[in-house]
């Protein structure tokens, strides 16, 4: 897998021909596999990455306690897959579908200890674009996560797709929100959106204990479900995904 | 002796739901109760197995001659009792395979390999006739309501409990589905002889499968009938004639 690495102040690539890296701007060639690895830099970072045309391509992203500004470009019949672990960020994401079938696939995850805000602006410029977002955030602390997320489809962009589900589990009460502004100008456009903010389910907590299961290992198995899914990453990986929901238990 | 209900009372909404409730069941006998929708079977089983949800007024539960009213659920579930829920709850993103596994491993404290996991139970998944993609797929997203009774069974088969309660085992279940679930249960109890068990259901169909000891009616929070399959049958052709259970029986 190619790889995007930034240790304090010093960038480290190993990339092949499918993409080209330079000054924080990313252009992705031809079909590829990055992993860009922010979880080891104190300093806040802003990225862009655009695809050529014809690409379909999937980003692993983890950051942790930084701000970051990720300012993503899909061109025509392009397709990004992004799995984003983010831990106690205030990141900005723009996403701008800007060739006709341009496609992105967003899944960020987030573990919240102290006051973060993230902003999702996603941009439907041209016709029969898709965005499936998936933002789910799991609170750890009094302070609260904002998840706002816009999504814009422009009055000649037809055939829209526009799906996003946000959900923020809060394991300590606390004033968290969820914002979504849908801001739709042609009607030809499938919009679908879910939002859900509270704890995990008292009845779905009672069905795993019953089977045995002690309640630390319930909300264990619970977090990393509502977490990651289906996505499927190396288990490194969710380990250090993972290993900060134990740091802070309280 | 396995279980003892003594005099449980519950309360929900101002609304007494358990009134008095008792019932002894002794190891490896299978009793079953049987009683109209709202008398309160659901909340009955969910107190058994310790639903934080629902608080006893008064009374208690033994459990091989210990109270475990102070128990949580999966303290309960260790000491060997399991509920087989009305409704078996969907969980998304949460894989069977996990989910099996996890259980597996509090049972016994250590961990086994998918690998060696999906292996293990590919014999009880024949037996329930399931598709082993299920192992793969969340805990009974998307599964027919077959499915999701068939995938309690499986828990059954894995956890091995010795006190075992199933609630609406039958309910949707199709004639081929339940000859599945009844046979399978049939099995388990041949195997382990010392098992109890305690059905709900509103029909006797099960009850071809598993042969019960006592049949008891529930009316309105408490067991108004005892009897054998009699009973059952009785029910099954006669309704629960509620204007037989005279309000005394109701309210002492
Ligand atoms: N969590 C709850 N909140 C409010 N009412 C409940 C709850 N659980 C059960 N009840 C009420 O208790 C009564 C008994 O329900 P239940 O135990 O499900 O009956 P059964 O299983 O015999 O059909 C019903 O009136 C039901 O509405
Ligand atoms: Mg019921």
């Amino acid at each position: 897998m190619n790889k995007i690495k930034v240790e304090n102040n010093k960038i480290i690539t190993d990339l092949d021909q499918s993409l080209f890296y330079d000054e924080y701007k990313l252009k992705i060639i031809k079909n590829t596999n990055v992993m860009i690895d922010l979880s080891e830099t104190k300093k806040d970072i802003t990225l862009e990455i655009e695809t050529k045309e014809n690409t379909v391509s999937s980003i692993i992203i983890l950051s942790h306690l930084t701000n970051n500004y990720f300012n993503y470009k899909i061109k025509a019949y392009s397709k990004l897959n992004i799995v984003h672990l983010a831990v106690d960020n205030t990141d900005i994401i723009n996403v701008d579908l800007k060739g006709k079938e341009a496609n992105v696939n967003y899944h960020y995850s987030h573990l919240n200890f102290k006051k973060n805000q993230v902003t999702f602006n996603v941009n439907h410029l041209e016709d029969d674009t898709e965005s499936y977002l998936v933002n789910h955030g799991v609170t750890l602390t009094n302070d609260k996560l904002i998840f706002e997320v816009n999504v814009y489809v422009a009055d000649n962009s037809k055939n829209c797709i526009c799906n996003q589900d946000n959900k923020i589990i809060m394991l300590k009460s606390n004033t968290s929100s969820i914002l979504p502004n849908l801001l739709i100008n042609n009607q030809e456009v499938e919009a679908n959106h879910s939002a859900y903010l509270g704890s995990f389910n008292k009845n779905i907590l009672f069905y795993l204990e019953s089977r045995g299961i002690s309640k630390n290992k319930c909300y264990e198995l619970l977090l990393k479900g509502f977490l990651l899914g289906e996505v499927k990453i190396d288990k490194q990986l969710q380990d250090w995904f993972f290993h900060y929901l134990n740091i802070k238990k309280v | 002796m396995a279980l003892e209900l003594k005099k449980l009372n519950c309360t929900i909404a101002e609304k007494k739901i358990l009134n008095d409730f008792s019932l002894t069941i002794e190891e490896g006998q299978t009793h079953v109760i049987m009683g109209p929708n709202g008398t309160g079977k659901s909340t009955l089983s969910h107190i058994i197995m310790g639903d934080p949800i629902y608080k006893l007024d008064s009374g208690d539960i033994l459990f091989n001659n210990e109270s475990i009213l102070s128990l949580s659920p999966d303290q309960r579930a260790n000491k060997g009792l399991f509920l087989s829920f009305q409704n078996p709850l969907s969980i998304e993103g949460v894989s069977n395979s996990e989910f099996l596994r996890t259980a597996l491993a509090e049972k016994t404290g250590s961990k086994v390999g998918l690998f060696d996991f999906v292996k293990q139970m590919d014999q009880a998944m024949d037996d329930l006739k399931m598709d082993e993609k299920m192992l793969h797929r969340s805990i009974n997203k998307g599964f027919s309501g077959g499915e999701k009774k068939k995938n309690e069974i499986l828990q059954i088969k894995l956890l091995k409990p010795s006190f075992i309660i199933l609630d609406e085992i039958d309910s949707g279940l199709d004639v081929d589905s339940l000859k599945i679930v009844g046979d399978n249960l049939k099995r388990y109890q041949k195997e382990n002889p010392k098992v109890s068990i305690l059905i709900i259901t509103h029909y006797p169909r099960i009850l071809d499968y598993i042969k019960p000891d006592f049949v008891h009616m529930m009316v309105h929070g408490k067991i108004v009938k005892t009897g054998n399959i009699t009973l059952a049958k009785d029910i099954e052709q006669n309704g629960y004639r509620l204007n037989d259970v005279s309000e005394n029986d109701i309210n002492e």
